[in-house]
């Protein structure tokens, strides 16, 4: 067997060995954070549209995001229920409010949708959301999401349980009743959310359901493909163009409806930007961490190396040996912090109430950042490789 | 008989290299420090022709510019003006991936024995026989008996941190000669080592040089090893200033001039030289064997060779008839050189001879140097008549 130098120098001087894998550790931990966070964004972002039982949305060409979709004429969606290949066409409100905890003064935002119950406006297997849906009975019952943060004001101080309904309390200044619970997750607009009627939407907030929605819901025959969908959103969209060309309205498929909200938050606000330049940081000190521990060494060790190329080594495998270590550092330092991670999504998701969890396609990314990170650094620190000198050995 | 002392078989081999059998040979071989204004000459037009299987001592002091000698033979530097040849490869101008391929054929001991502070004094040596593609079955027998040899049998798992400095150098020489290289170069090998361990070191160079034809080029100020040296290259201000065949001018001494000394012979051929010609006239003589029969020279030939037995006796004939016999230490051959003349005799070895030769050009020479060794001939040449 070949001797191996790169991993006899590791095993060598374990202290700067643990030292070495604790800083590129804090690397990787910092880049598995900043995607976590990033993931548990998109998550969040569109965590109430996964949960509506949609095949395409039609809504306002002003739309800027959930909470704030503006709104379009409700005759647009009858117009769009008279189409071919319409099954159903779903009014769907949608707004933030102010929220008044039972328990205490303060207001809070929080998300209010106001939906028909006797539609079909979600999953029927999210049933955490539908099972007391058809309590809406009156204007002033509300559900509310489990999900909501213990500022909300829930009796037992951390979360909504059966023990809240019947609670009275305002939302606008308007006295309403806790008539049921459903669990969604509100977003990232509000750290909770609210189901009303539609009668209870117009009562809640300045809006006229009746000639207004903020989106539709529609419902294709079954057994369309996907490329039949887009197609008919199409059509239905060019129906509402203005003489001049304008859109009226914007119909989407599912998918293309997820995208952009996806967009809206990680492109077009400085969130997703935030999280770029995390994961960007952490590579950064990451690498000036493996290339300060590997220049150092290379420098402690330039006779040896140097003693090597007088033996007839090559400056390849001088390379390789540096490069090696560079690896295995990577290696070494990537296994502990992805299980630290672990624990620190668990911790995270339990304290924040966010969706943050590992995906394999984040685990190989952050893998391959690391050892990237790590070659990068080793190939710098080669620099100093070259300055070994055997002819200064004598 | 001293001469019988003497491995007859290893000294010629010894003395007769073939000229493709230069192991080093620098020639016109300048070098400079420094650049521009700074630039500053270290080597003067050196000349060195070393030998297969010879050990080379080189001395000077310090500054003298041995070490930049030595890594230039070592090619750890670049060739800037001259020739230097190493292991019959022009290095002037020679590419870095065939300089690279050379240093395989290399074994370097550094003073600062450079060991891999992470790899055991096993590993450590095992570095060099990786790297010439030895197996693991084959290498590690190798490593333990040379270790164990060098006195480290108790230490061959150790690491450097845990071996005293004496230790790390017999693991530096261990790594410097494992994988049979044609040439070591070492630096003071022997400096930290105890008068027992630095003659174990120096017995191995000695094998080494013997039996495999390792040429050892040593940079050393010690005493005690100065004897295994076949040849001493003394360097002062960058000049090559003495370069001697230690080990010729020794053998000449001790068959020749000791064999001259104990007959009470009053022929003072070899014994009135100075050590410089002497040494000169060793250095060009060559040695040649002869099977008991074998004509030698034959009466009526031309000549072109002067005889010296250095082993051996010899019967003259003349005209068929043996007139007389010469033991070892005698000379013959030198009427036909000094009167142009044909061999007057033939002469035969009666049992296994040996000779050392010095061809008509290189016999004028030392005739025209030496006016005692002319003086002596002359007288030889007289009283014989």
């Amino acid at each position: 067997m070949r001797t191996n130098l790169a991993l006899s120098n590791i095993s060598y001087n374990r202290a700067r060995a643990v030292l070495s894998v604790a800083g590129i550790g804090v690397a990787i931990i910092l880049m598995f954070m900043q995607l976590g966070f990033r993931g548990a964004i998109e998550n969040t972002a569109t965590t109430i549209y996964s949960k509506m039982d949609f095949d395409l949305v039609v809504r306002s060409p002003d739309y800027l995001h959930f909470v704030l979709p503006d709104q379009i004429p409700r005759s647009a969606i009858h117009e769009i229920a008279g189409q071919e290949k319409i099954e159903s066409v779903v009014p769907f409100h949608v707004s933030m409010a102010n929220w008044k905890s039972p328990r205490e003064e303060k207001e809070r935002g929080v998300v209010v949708i106001g939906v028909d119950p006797a539609a079909s406006t979600f999953k029927t297997d999210a049933t955490q959301v539908t099972q007391h849906i058809e309590r809406l009975t009156s204007p002033e019952f509300v559900l509310i999401d489990q999900k909501s943060f213990p500022e909300f004001g829930p009796k037992n101080g951390t979360r909504f349980e059966s023990q809240d309904i019947g609670v009275t309390t305002k939302v606008q200044e308007q006295e309403i009743r806790i008539a049921g619970l459903f669990e969604m997750g509100s977003g990232l607009t509000a750290n909770g959310a609210i189901i009303v009627n539609e009668q209870g939407f117009d009562r809640l907030l300045p809006f006229d359901s009746k000639n207004n929605v903020s989106m539709g819901l529609i419902k294709l025959q079954p057994g369309l493909s996907y490329s039949e969908k887009r197609k008919i959103a199409e059509q239905l969209q060019n129906r509402f163009r203005t003489d001049s060309g304008r859109l009226q309205v914007e119909v989407l498929t599912n998918r293309q409806a997820v995208r952009r909200e996806l967009r809206r938050w990680l492109g077009e606000t400085p969130i997703g930007f935030i999280f770029q330049l995390g994961v960007l940081i952490s590579l950064i000190v990451g690498a000036a961490i493996v290339y300060m521990i590997l220049s150092t060494d290379v420098a402690n060790k330039l006779s040896e190396y140097a003693t090597l190329k007088a033996m007839g080594y090559t400056n390849f495998f001088l390379a390789s040996v540096v490069l090696k270590q560079a690896l295995y550092l990577a290696i070494l330092a990537f296994i502990p912090s992805l299980f630290l991670s672990l624990g620190l999504y668990a911790i995270t998701a339990a304290l924040a109430k966010i969706p943050i969890f590992m995906t394999p396609g984040r685990v190989i990314f952050v893998l391959i950042m690391s050892l990237l990170m790590c070659m990068v650094s080793g190939t710098l620190a080669l620099k100093k490789l070259w300055q070994a000198e055997p002819a200064e050995l004598f | 008989m001293i001469t019988d002392e003497i491995d007859i078989e290893d000294l010629i081999r010894k003395w007769n290299p073939k000229k493709t059998d230069l192991s080093v040979s620098v020639s016109g071989l300048n070098h400079y420090y420094g650049e521009g204004d700074a630039r500053k000459q270290v080597l003067f037009d050196n000349e060195l022709h070393i030998r297969s299987g010879e050990i080379v001592i080189m001395t000077g002091p310090s500054g003298s510019g041995k070490t930049t000698l030595l890594t230039l033979i070592g090619t750890l530097r670049s060739v800037q003006e001259g020739s230097l040849k190493v292991l019959q490869n022009e290095l002037n101008g020679m590419s870095q991936d065939k300089i690279v391929e050379l240093r395989k054929e290399m074994g370097f001991i550094f003073q600062a024995h450079n060991l891999f502070e992470s790899l055991t004094a096993f590993q450590n040596v095992k570095m060099a026989t990786e790297l010439v593609g030895q197996a693991d079955k084959q290498s590690k027998p190798q490593i333990e008996s040379t270790l164990t040899r060098l006195g480290l049998g108790e230490r061959i798992y150790y690491k450097p941190k845990s071996l005293s400095g004496g230790q790390k150098q017999r693991v530096a020489i261990a790594r410097g000669i494992i994988h049979r290289p044609k040439l070591i170069l070492a630096d003071e090998p022997t400096a930290a080592l105890d008068a027992k361990s630095g003659r174990e070191v120096v017995t191995i160079f000695q094998e080494l040089a013997r039996d495999h034809g390792v040429t050892i080029i040593i940079v050393t100020h010690d005493n005690r090893i100065l004897d295994v040296a076949d040849r001493m290259v003394k360097m002062v201000d960058g000049n090559i200033v003495s370069n001697v065949l230690v080990k010729r001018a020794e053998i000449i001494c001790q068959i020749l001039i000791d064999h001259e000394k104990r007959t009470d012979s009053k022929l003072k051929l070899f014994s009135q030289l100075t050590p410089t010609v002497l040494t000169d006239v060793a250095d060009k003589m060559e040695l040649r064997q002869y099977e008991p029969g074998a004509e030698i020279i034959r009466q009526g030939d031309i000549g072109n060779e002067f005889f010296v037995i250095a082993h051996g006796d010899v019967e003259i004939v003349v005209d068929g008839n043996k007139v007389n016999e010469l033991p070892a230490g005698s000379f013959f051959g030198e009427v036909a050189l000094i009167e142009d003349a044909p061999r007057n005799a033939t002469v035969r070895a009666k049992n296994k001879v040996a000779c050392f030769i010095l061809d008509k050009a290189e016999f004028q020479d030392v005739l025209d140097k030496s006016a005692s060794f002319e003086e002596e001939l002359r007288k030889a040449i007289f009283e014989r008549q």
